[in-house]
């Protein structure tokens, strides 16, 4: 039994705007294990983002309890938000959000600025985790000199910064081309298999969505029962389409039921 | 940390050159305003504080030259009072009398001694145009004074003056001799040992003294004979001093000189003392006046100053909320990434406070230039009161005219407290908008575009 990262009892959310009240989430219980790669989608105005901010401390929910890596941060004073931001979150963004004025490895290593790394141990790790998303040789470029999906890498790395518990990533295709959106997916997919990062990641687009272990569903507010298996693990050779059971990237059929697998 | 706050408010700073332009202008012009006010007030109470000390040296001087010679009565030709200097030597024609009453004086009751002097002026008249005023003055190239070569009247009464600088005091009877001013010494670059032309005749130079008045400068000590002779006016004197035997008799004499001689005027030292009064109110009056525009000017400097330091904090407070707004997106990415309130507030205030510092620095360097021109043109005043003080008297024997011009050159105390007022109106004027930058919600921030 792998242990939850993420766990979300009865989440509510309600919004006043003009003396009417909006509920955009009711009832959210969501979990997510360590090591996971879940993508949630809905259509627009279904909470999405909502969601993802309380996820992420960026906001509070009007009731109910979030629980990351063991502590129920609902409960904890906007003080210790920023430590929990900053240590146990990574957030990617729809718009990147990279700071204009810092080069490519500047504005991976801001969220390191105030931690007890050393300027150098700051700049080497920097270093790393661009070459992780594939970008070694871009450290001085400009956001401005760099492609959409190349600025989206470096949010990623700088997601990636302070080693956090979970990576939030919401939208994080959309504003990229298809196929800039697939190497992006498939970069996250990696980090998650590589380097086991667990990630939660909001998307309208059902074909980025399949790239993922597990689609969950998110409708006015509410998470819906279903959930559906995504291909991540399976294109990896390490789960079985037809059962979801485990399997080993060598393996020719399913331990489980039998099937034979694509190799 | 401190290094990425610095590193990213310079980066943001070159990022937005105009307005940072802007700002720096704006807050220049006002510090360099702020220094040279206070500058250009300071020369002038300098100025003022420098006219004051001379006033009452000039007074003090008169008043112990009084005691000194309150046993001295002047006899002149006609003029109700003792002449004063100014008067005298502007008018060439001064009216002689007949030295045979010096005898007539001498048997007098109560009378210790008697001294005859001659004095005139040479020199031409001259007109001057300036900016405001056309002044006709005497351009008075030396004062010849005649007075009896006489070492023990010398002693007792000074009939030469006292600061010689070069050579020696004519002796007795050298009647060739003449002790001259630096004034005469300078314009006609003579000194002791060399001749001098005077109205026709040779004359050798024996002395030169020095004076802190401008026209005893000026002055040619020669024999009262000599002097008689080239003026011709053989017999003729212009002045007679006649010493008392004590205090008492002073009154007694000139009463008696005034019924003997009702052609004359008589002054003891009570005239002088009225002219020495009647002077100090005048000194009085100029200081007062003075004193009345140096605090107007003072208050319209505040003003001034006042105006342009709000002037000046709103536009940095305007624009730092401008920079703030227009970044609320960069300060939901900060916190997003978990930057504290206060990291956001750190680097908003360090940016105001490094534009400021910019400015006040370019305010400094403006300001300890121009702030002669700076001073004079935010405040018109100042200019005509160096005016006034230049143009009161208009000619060289004003005691004013010696004075070293009026400029205002700020020192180094005010040039750093200058920048500091700026670093912290720029400190002050990023704080709030910073505040209200540190305490947005992320949520919000990031939706911000």
């Amino acid at each position: 039994m792998s242990e939850l990262i993420l766990k979300t009892e009865q989440l509510e959310k309600v919004y006043k705007i003009g003396g009417r009240r909006i509920r955009a989430l009711s009832g959210v219980n969501l979990q997510v294990e360590k090591g996971e790669f879940v993508s949630i989608m809905g259509p627009s105005g279904s909470g999405k983002t909502t969601l993802l901010n309380i996820l992420g401390c960026l906001d509070k929910p009007t009731r109910g309890k979030v629980i990351l890596d063991g502590v129920d941060v609902t409960k904890l004073p906007e003080k210790s938000l920023y430590e929990i931001r900053r240590h146990k979150i990574g957030f990617v963004f729809q718009t990147f959000n990279l700071l204009p004025y810092l080069n490519a490895i500047e504005n991976v290593e801001l969220p390191m600025e105030g931690t007890k790394k050393s300027r150098d141990e700051r700049r080497k790790r920097a270093r790393e985790l661009l070459e992780m998303v594939g970008l070694s040789g871009r450290e001085d470029h400009m956001p401005h000199q760099l492609s959409a999906g190349e600025q989206q890498r470096v949010a990623i790395a700088r997601a990636l910064a302070n080693n956090p518990a979970i990576i939030l990533a919401d939208e994080p295709t959309g504003n990229l081309d298809t196929k800039t959106s697939y190497q992006i997916v498939r970069l996250l997919g990696k980090l998650n298999i590589d380097q086991g990062t667990t990630i939660v990641m909001v998307t309208h687009d059902s074909h980025i969505a399949t790239l993922t272990d597990r689609m969950l569903f998110l409708h006015d507010g509410r998470l819906l029962k279903k959930e559906r298996k995504g291909t991540h693990l399976v294109e990896k050779g390490l789960m079985c389409p037809r059962c979801g059971g485990r399997t080993q990237p060598d393996d020719i059929r399913c331990p489980h039921c039998g099937k034979k697998l694509k190799k | 940390m401190r290094l990425g706050v610095l590193t990213r408010a310079f980066r943001n700073i070159s990022r937005r050159k105009v307005r940072v332009l802007l700002v720096v202008i704006a807050l220049g012009f006002s510090i360099a305003v702020l220094i040279s006010v206070p500058a250009g007030i300071k020369a002038n109470q300098d100025i003022t504080q420098a006219l004051t000390e001379k006033y009452q040296k000039d007074l003090t001087r008169l008043m112990e030259q009084i005691n000194r010679t309150a046993l001295q009565i002047y006899v002149t030709a006609g003029m109700p009072s003792t002449p004063n200097n100014q008067q005298l030597y502007q008018t060439f024609q001064i009216p002689l009398i007949n030295e045979s009453i010096v005898d007539e004086i001498r048997t007098l009751d109560g009378v210790q001694d008697v001294v005859p002097f001659l004095m005139k002026a040479f020199g031409e008249k001259k007109t001057e145009q300036t900016a405001t005023s056309i002044y006709t003055y005497m351009d008075i190239y030396y004062v010849i004074r005649g007075v009896p070569f006489n070492s023990t009247l010398d002693d007792l009464y000074f009939l030469f003056p006292c600061d010689i600088i070069e050579g020696r005091k004519p002796y007795d009877g050298e009647s060739d001799a003449i002790l001259i001013g630096l004034n005469v010494s300078r314009r006609f670059n003579v000194g002791a040992g060399d001749t001098l032309n005077i109205n026709g005749t040779d004359f050798r130079v024996v002395g030169v003294f020095r004076s802190s008045i401008d026209l005893e400068e000026k002055m040619v000590y020669m024999d009262l004979r000599e002097a008689q002779k080239i003026l011709n006016a053989e017999g003729k004197v212009e002045q007679i001093m006649v010493v008392a035997k004590d205090l008492p008799s002073v009154d007694k004499v000139a009463n008696e000189l005034k019924a003997k001689y009702p052609d004359l005027a008589v002054s003891t030292y009570h005239e002088q003392q009225h002219t020495a009064e009647s002077m100090q109110r005048q000194y009085e009056e100029m200081l007062e006046r003075l004193s009345v525009r140096l605090g107007q000017i003072q208050v319209t400097a505040n003003q001034v100053t006042l105006i342009s330091l709000i002037a000046t904090g709103s536009m940095v407070l305007f624009t730092m909320f401008y920079t703030v707004r227009e970044r609320t997106k960069e300060i939901g990415i900060m916190k997003a990434l978990g930057f504290t309130n206060w990291n956001v507030m750190t680097q908003f205030v360090l940016e105001g406070a490094i534009i400021s510092l910019i400015g006040g620095i370019v305010g400094a360097a403006i300001g300890s230039v121009g702030a002669p021109m700076l001073a004079t043109l935010v405040l018109p005043q100042l200019r005509s009161n160096l005016e006034m003080l230049s143009s009161h008297g208009g000619h060289s024997s004003a005691p004013w005219a010696s004075e070293p011009s009026v400029v205002a050159s700020p020192d180094m105390q005010l040039i750093l407290a200058g920048i500091g007022v700026a670093v912290l109106l720029g400190a002050l004027g990023s704080l709030y908008p910073a505040w209200r930058a540190s305490r947005t919600r992320p949520v919000e921030a990031l939706r911000h575009e």
